[in-house]
This record gives structure tokens, C-alpha cells and sequence, in this order.
């Protein structure tokens, strides 16, 4: 007797995928507005997701080449009184103390950057901009992917020590083109004040653009000339090799302390990963868990759709239901064809979602996303880029489908745990 | 410097020390400031929180507050400035422009200073300018000295009010504080080593403190003062900047 019972619970275990999908089809509307509403979310979601990564990783690839580069030397003094501009607090024996980094073990290259507050003077005309002294031929500034030359070309720049390229917000401001002369004029880190007049070589929109501000740029050497900082300069970013892990890093941060503490110069010096020398890499962390339940919520409004349709349903088979009771299947068979039904709409919707958004981030990566005219501006000062390059690693599209399906299951039951309640008697009574 | 020279540059008179309404007062003290030319060489030597830079300059000055700074050592030496009335021009080697500035520039630090360029140039006149009122009699630094408040009749002035003691026998004045047009105290300067040159008495050692900084004092000593001697006017002329 119970082996017969077995056997026909076997057998109606084994025709429940069948009714499921024979249930789906029935109705196909509800099917579809179900199936819809989980495939658009999925949509939504990768594309949320592809934007996120690739805002974070333009920003992180900003940070790293044009602010502080891997690791970050400073005179510690300079730090301390970063607010007031302390140009008297430059790292002494720049240019050598950045031959020596050079020699260490994972370090693929150093840059020296000097940035200072100046007057830009014109047909006496005065406008304040950032001067910023980099080294040419090393700066990653103008080799950015959305950097774009307005005027002049990158052959053009770093030709003689009293020639600048300007960004295109001062050239609109002061009406100055390539080949024009300005002069300007800043406190030099003796205290005083210094001018000069520079050629401008190029105009240029960078791809990062917190430095599309008024910015002038000119080479280091010159600049710290004119600024007395005895040809040196006020940070080095190190550059180190690609995928280089924390501990690594801090080897090399190791390396380069011994360095200064074993040289004449005894200057304290500040040696950070770039990851510790702002609030910014903390915020990177704080944006993946916020987009994390972004999605989330997304899920969950779509999972309300997902109950109303599976109650409905429920209801409206009450008697079907319960003939299929009355016929043997019991109330856990029940249970998993409901939840069978709402898991392959899921799945699949979920799928088609997913390869709609990996189709649509695909033409994004190649082309590029322009997240000003999307209303990137909003986020100023996160040195993000114009155009962003979304991507979306395939762990993330797994993430959004199992989520997408457990999400469903989940919200489906309540409605399957009513169809298990079903009474066949009383069921087989009702009208429907 | 013709500023500074004239805060510091008093006739000793009688008159002036029992001169008890204000406008004998400033009259004085006018009087020691009105000069037709004057030259100087002075070193200067700014204190700050970020360390100390020393520098020296030669002044030309002429009656109607033109003035020229030539700075011959320091870190920006070969630098020139030339006050022409309400402006400044800014002669820097490695500029091939002369910069202007005008306005609340005036106040700006020269050579990192706690002196301004309105500081160390332009016109000396008190009674065309301010208006004065005697707050009383106090005693600086061990010398009597009249108290007066002066308040500028124009609001283009850099400084809006001025507090100053005058030594009553001296004529000049020890102690001056510079205000802004909100009130706020801005500089405040201490005169001394009164040594009399060609017949006035000249302060030869001032020290100035910007308020508005923590821990900032420049102490500008003159090494020597020419006054009412003949300067060539063709110092006062953008072309000579450049040159």
C-alpha cells in the first residue's frame, strides 16, 4: 500500500514541470506581465549595476592617475597645512629622490606635480586659476581615453619651460588660443610674489573633469623656478605595477620611507597608498552597498507584481485545484507547481533581462556613456569622467539572476501556501 | 614707503605739543608729511607661520603719492612696483606685460609681507581724505601721545578708519591701527627708533601685524632716507618699468 503511494506520488512529481508550464501558458497575459515586470527590473539592474562599476572604476583609474598616483610622497609639513597653499613645504631632492623610487622592485614610475593658486592677467583683465606643474612627458592627465584637444595636439605640449596648455573653460573666459601669450602671477613659496608670461601651446578638455576647471598647465621644473622651490616639487606619485596587492604596496611604501630616512635630506616625509589619502576610496565601498540595495528595493517592488499575479491565480484555480487534490496530489506537490511556475517565469525573464542588459552594456563599453549630459556634473569633485566606459563582471549578471529568482520564489509563497489550504470538498463546490 | 615715511616723519615743533583740538593736531602732522620727494633704502624682514624671508628695497616717492620699490635682494628681487594714483603696476622680469591692480588689491601683501602695497605707497594727505575726532590722551611706550580716530569722507578708501597715537612732542605717530570698512581691525603698526634726519624726525624701525593672521610681524628698518632731494620724474613712468 504505501509502496503504490510512493509510486504515485513519483508519478506526480514527475508530470508537475509539464502542468507548470502547461499553467503558464494558459494564461498567457499574467504570464507575461509577470515575466515582464522581473525582466525589466533585471534590465534596470544590470544597467544600474554597469553604470556604478563603471563610474567607480573611471573614478578610481582618475584618482590613481592624475591626483595621487598608487602611492603618494609629500613633505609631511605640506600636508599639515595643505589649506594655505605652503609651497615652502616641497620634497627636497625631488628629482633625485624619484630616480632612486624608480629603482625599486614593482615601481613602473614616478611624477612630479606642483599646484598653486595664481592670477591670470590678460588686456588687464585678472581671472584667479590653479597652475599645475607636471611632468610632460610622464602625466597621464593628457592621455586620458575621454581627454580631447580643442587646439594644438599633444606634440605640441611641454616645448620650452615658458609655454602652457590651458583648459577650455580659461581659454573661453580670457579669449585665449594656441599661440597666444598671457601672463601670470602667484605667491611664490618664499612668501612673495612672482610673474611670467607663457605661450599657449594647446586647449584641452580632460577627461577628468574636476582639472576642466580654470586650470593652466605648464612644465614642473619651470614652474618651480618661478615659484622659488629650488627645482623642486610639491608631491611625487609613484606609479606602480598593475594588480599590485595592499601588502605589496605597503612593501613598496616600506621601501621608499628608507629611502628619505637614509638620505641627507631630513625632511619628514609623508608616503601613503593612494587608497589612505582621502575619504574617497571609503566612499567607493559605501556606493557598492548602496546601489546593492538599490537593486534590491527594484526587486522587491517587482516581487509585489509577482504576488498579486500568483494570488490571483490561486484563486481563480481554487477548483481546479482541489480536483487535483481530490485526485491524489498532494498539498506539497501543489506548493512546488506553483512555485515551479513562478521560478521558470523568473528564470527566464531574468535571463532574457540580463542578455538585453549585457547587450546594451556591450554598445555602452565601446562607445561610451556621457555621464554629464546624464547629469554627472551633480557629482563635481569625485574626479569622475565625462564619458564612463560601463562594464558589468559576470559574477554581477549571476547576482542579478538568482536574485531575480529568488526574489519571485519568495514573493510567490504566500500565494502557493493558500493553495496548499485548499479544501477539495469545499473547492469542488465553488462555482470556479 | 612714502606712506610709512610719512606716518613716521614729524617736524618737532612747539606748537605741536600743546596743540589740543584735532585739527591742529592733524595739521601737525601734515605738516611732516608733505615733502616733495623722498628716497629710502630699507630692509625688511616677514615672520610667519611658515617660516621668515628677509628682503630689501629702494623707495622713490614724489608729492603727489607716486611711488616707485625697486627690491634688490630677496627672492623677488629685480621686481618693481610703481603706484600711480589709485593703481599699481607690477613689473616682474619674466613678464613681458606690466600687471595693474586697483581696488581692494591695495591691501594685497607686498613681497609676503605684512605690509601692503597702500601701506608703503600712495598720497599722504590726512585732512582731504579723513575726518578726525580726539579721543583723548594716552601714553605709548613711555611717551605721551594724543589718541585720534579717523574716519575716511570717501568709501573708495582702502582703510575706512584709522586709529592713531601721535607723540604730542614728536609728532609722530607710535602706534597706528588700520580698519576695513566693516570695522574690523586689519594691521596694526609700532613706530620707534626716532632718529632726526634732515631736520624731521624719522621712525626707523616699524613693525607691522597683519590681525587677520596667527603669529605674523614684519619689522621694516630704514637704513637711509633722503628727503626733499631731487629724483629724476621719468621714475615714475610705466616706460621706466620695463627698463
Amino acid at each position: 500500500m504505501t509502496g503504490m503511494k510512493n509510486k504515485r506520488k513519483q508519478s506526480g512529481v514527475s508530470i508537475i514541470p509539464a502542468m507548470a508550464f502547461r499553467n503558464l501558458l494558459r494564461n498567457r497575459q499574467r504570464t507575461l506581465l509577470s515575466g515582464s515586470t522581473i525582466a525589466l527590473v533585471a534590465l534596470v539592474v544590470c544597467l544600474i549595476f554597469a553604470l556604478e562599476e563603471g563610474a567607480v572604476s573611471d573614478m578610481k583609474n582618475n584618482v590613481i592617475n592624475d591626483v595621487t598616483g598608487n602611492i603618494r610622497i609629500r613633505n609631511e609639513k605640506y600636508s599639515e597645512n595643505e589649506r594655505i597653499q605652503p609651497l615652502r613645504f616641497f620634497i627636497p631632492e625631488t628629482e633625485s629622490l624619484s630616480r632612486q623610487i624608480e629603482e625599486i622592485d614593482g615601481v613602473t614610475g614616478t611624477e612630479q606635480r606642483i599646484t598653486a593658486a595664481a592670477s591670470i592677467y590678460k588686456d588687464d583683465k585678472i581671472e584667479t586659476a590653479v597652475m599645475t606643474g607636471v611632468s610632460y612627458g610622464r602625466t597621464r592627465l593628457f592621455t586620458n581615453r575621454s581627454t580631447s584637444f580643442i587646439e594644438g595636439n599633444s606634440s605640441d605640449i611641454g616645448k620650452g619651460q615658458k609655454t602652457a596648455v590651458i583648459t577650455q573653460t580659461l581659454s573661453d573666459a580670457l579669449n585665449l588660443h594656441a599661440g597666444d601669450k598671457f601672463t601670470f602671477f602667484t605667491r611664490t613659496a618664499a612668501g612673495g610674489s612672482n610673474g611670467a608670461t607663457l605661450t599657449v601651446t594647446a586647449v584641452v578638455h580632460l577627461g577628468d573633469t574636476d582639472f576642466n576647471s580654470m586650470r593652466c598647465f605648464m612644465d614642473w621644473r619651470g614652474l618651480s623656478g618661478f615659484l622659488r622651490m629650488d627645482g623642486n616639487a610639491s608631491e611625487i606619485f609613484v606609479y606602480t605595477r598593475e594588480n599590485m596587492s595592499d601588502a605589496e604596496s605597503a612593501g613598496v611604501v616600506r621601501n621608499i620611507q628608507s629611502l628619505y630616512k637614509n638620505s641627507s635630506a631630513h625632511t619628514p616625509l609623508e608616503v601613503l597608498p593612494w587608497k589612505k589619502t582621502g575619504s574617497i576610496y571609503a566612499l567607493f565601498d559605501l556606493i557598492d552597498t548602496v546601489y546593492f540595495f538599490i537593486a534590491v528595493v527594484f526587486f522587491l517592488l517587482a516581487s509585489t507584481v509577482i504576488f498579486n499575479t500568483t494570488m490571483m491565480s490561486v484563486l481563480e484555480r481554487r477548483k481546479e485545484i482541489g480536483t487535483l487534490m481530490s485526485l491524489g496530489m498532494d498539498k506539497y506537490s501543489i506548493f512546488g507547481m506553483i512555485l515551479l511556475e513562478i521560478c521558470m517565469t523568473a528564470g527566464v525573464s531574468a535571463l532574457a533581462g540580463c542578455a538585453a542588459g549585457a547587450a546594451i552594456i556591450t554598445v555602452w563599453h565601446t562607445h561610451g556613456y556621457n555621464m554629464y549630459a546624464a547629469g554627472g556634473s551633480a557629482v563635481g569633485g569625485m574626479n569622475l569622467s565625462a564619458w564612463i566606459y560601463p562594464s558589468l563582471a559576470f559574477f554581477r549578471y549571476v547576482m542579478v539572476f538568482a536574485t531575480g529568482v529568488c526574489i519571485a520564489a519568495a514573493a510567490c509563497t504566500v500565494p502557493a501556501r493558500q493553495a496548499m489550504k485548499v479544501e477539495p470538498a469545499e473547492a469542488l463546490r465553488t462555482e470556479n | 614707503m612714502k606712506k610709512i615715511i610719512a606716518i613716521a616723519l614729524s617736524l618737532f615743533t612747539a606748537a605741536g605739543m600743546y596743540a589740543a583740538d584735532i585739527d591742529a593736531i592733524i595739521s601737525s602732522l601734515e605738516a611732516n608729511t608733505v615733502y616733495d620727494t623722498a628716497y629710502s633704502e630699507s630692509t625688511m624682514t616677514a615672520t610667519g607661520s611658515l617660516g621668515t624671508t628677509e628682503s630689501s628695497f629702494k623707495s622713490w616717492s614724489r608729492k603727489n603719492g607716486d611711488t616707485l620699490i625697486e627690491i634688490d635682494k630677496g627672492s623677488d628681487k629685480g621686481q618693481k612696483v610703481l603706484r600711480q594714483g589709485a593703481s599699481i603696476f607690477l613689473f616682474y622680469p619674466d613678464a613681458e606685460e606690466v600687471i595693474r591692480l586697483q581696488g581692494s588689491a591695495l591691501r594685497d601683501s607686498l613681497m609676503g609681507s605684512d605690509f601692503s602695497y597702500e601701506d608703503l605707497t600712495g598720497d599722504d594727505s590726512i585732512s582731504g581724505r579723513y575726518t578726525g575726532t580726539l579721543e583723548g590722551t594716552e601714553t605709548v611706550d613711555g611717551r605721551p601721545c594724543w589718541h585720534i580716530l579717523l574716519t575716511a569722507k570717501n568709501s573708495r578708501e582702502t582703510y575706512r578708519r584709522q586709529e592713531m597715537w601721535i607723540d604730542t612732542e614728536l609728532n609722530v605717530s607710535l602706534k597706528t591701527i588700520l580698519y576695513s570698512a566693516s570695522g574690523r581691525a586689519l594691521r596694526e603698526l609700532h613706530a620707534g627708533g626716532i632718529r632726526k634726519i634732515d631736520g624731521f624726525n624719522v621712525a626707523t624701525r616699524m613693525v607691522m601685524q597683519d590681525l587677520l593672521k596667527k603669529d605674523s610681524r614684519t619689522v621694516l628698518t630704514i637704513e637711509n632716507v633722503a628727503i626733499n632731494k631731487p629724483v629724476d620724474d621719468k621714475l615714475f613712468s610705466r616706460e621706466n618699468l620695463t627698463w
